[in-house]
């Protein structure tokens, strides 16, 4: 017997979602015909067809049609209930962390060990802002072109030779954009760009925020072997909170 | 190719599709293995995937595993709809437990 559809968080937006309720939202409109599924697959990230049909959902079921769903709210109990009538089993997510919180348990694990870490990394999060440092133009073309945020593409800029730096400076001038992520560029993005920033950000800020950025360098990786635009891969979680 | 005795998991199913096809899905992971630069990393063996062999990274070898096989059930979340063992039964890739795997070496 499937589970009731749930939200875990509120989808919207402007808002911080829940990853496993992006998932499941987007196939169970799939399945009613309101989500039509890229060709790259479903992935767990909010998009403006996600929202489109959240909308065409409400306008069908003479809901306020605003693009959001609540947990509780009309719109998700629209949802579970449409589906239940139809016959149609509420999606579950294939991982073993269903029904879980938003925090993976791969990732929780190293909270415990790493609490004293909170406190001097959020003061070192607010001084990374309040001492932005001038940031040269080749960092944006990097996090452009490897679909990182500026601030890990710096990081990473920061930490290469200058053999290294021109090395990178010529494949970003010389390469096409390539949206749908080359597999060769995909193996050279995760093994030269991620995860050695991974371990950067592990030897700044520690051991669970090394965690963090290699679970999201395991997701962009499969999101680039599987052919989706970077600019839909998650980002690379180079923060510590 | 990795070493036979550095296998923690060897894994074989029958793959329903999308389509409705029935694909063979094995799958190899190696032991934990460690990177200077880069951390620890699991090679992963997926002939349903592609032929050259994928090499997963963790914090530690306990991630490095659990990565890997989150890895694959990312990579094949949208075309198997499930996986059958030789009975018929519906089956799932097994999650590794390094900690008591270590503990057995």
């Amino acid at each position: 017997m499937s589970r009731p559809f749930m939200l875990h968080s509120t989808i919207g937006r402007t808002r911080n979602v829940d990853l496993e309720d992006i998932h499941r939202t987007k196939k169970a409109l799939r399945d009613l015909g309101f989500y039509r599924q890229p060709r790259y697959g479903i992935t767990r990230y909010p998009d403006e067809a996600l929202f489109r049909g959240i909308e065409d959902f409400q306008r069908n079921r003479g809901l306020r049609v605003d693009g959001t769903m609540k947990p509780g709210g009309e719109t998700e109990r629209a949802l579970e209930s449409v589906l239940r009538t139809n016959g149609v089993p509420s999606p579950s997510p294939m991982s073993a962390t269903a029904g879980e919180t938003t925090k993976s348990p791969r990732v929780r694990r190293y909270e415990r060990n790493d609490e004293t870490m909170n406190g001097s990394a959020s003061g070192n999060t607010e001084l990374a802002f309040a001492f932005a440092p001038a940031i040269p133009a080749i960092v944006y073309e990097i996090a452009q072109y490897f679909g990182m945020a500026v601030m890990a593409a710096y990081a990473w800029w920061m930490s290469m030779s200058d053999n290294q730096k021109e090395q990178i400076r010529q494949k970003v001038n010389d390469s096409e954009n390539d949206e749908d992520g080359d597999r060769e560029d995909c193996d050279y993005i995760y093994y030269n760009v991620d995860i050695p920033t991974c371990n950067a950000i592990e030897k700044r800020r520690g051991k669970r925020a090394g965690a963090r950025c290699r679970a999201t360098a395991a997701e962009r990786y499969a999101a680039c072997l599987k052919g989706v635009p970077k600019d839909q891969w998650p980002p690379l979680d180079t923060w510590n909170n | 190719m990795e070493q036979l005795d550095n296998l923690i998991l060897s894994w074989n199913a029958s793959a329903v599709l999308q389509t409705g096809e029935v694909a063979q899905f094995s799958l190899r992971i190696y032991k934990p293995q460690f990177e200077e630069g880069r951390g620890y990393y699991c090679v992963v063996e997926c002939p349903f995937l592609r032929k050259e062999h994928f090499k997963i990274f963790g914090v530690d070898e306990v991630q490095a595993c659990e990565l890997s096989v989150s890895f694959i059930n990312q990579m094949i979340e949208d075309d198997v709809v499930r996986m059958l063992d030789e009975f018929g039964q519906e089956i799932a890739i097994p999650e590794i437990d390094w900690e008591a795997f270590s503990v057995k070496q």
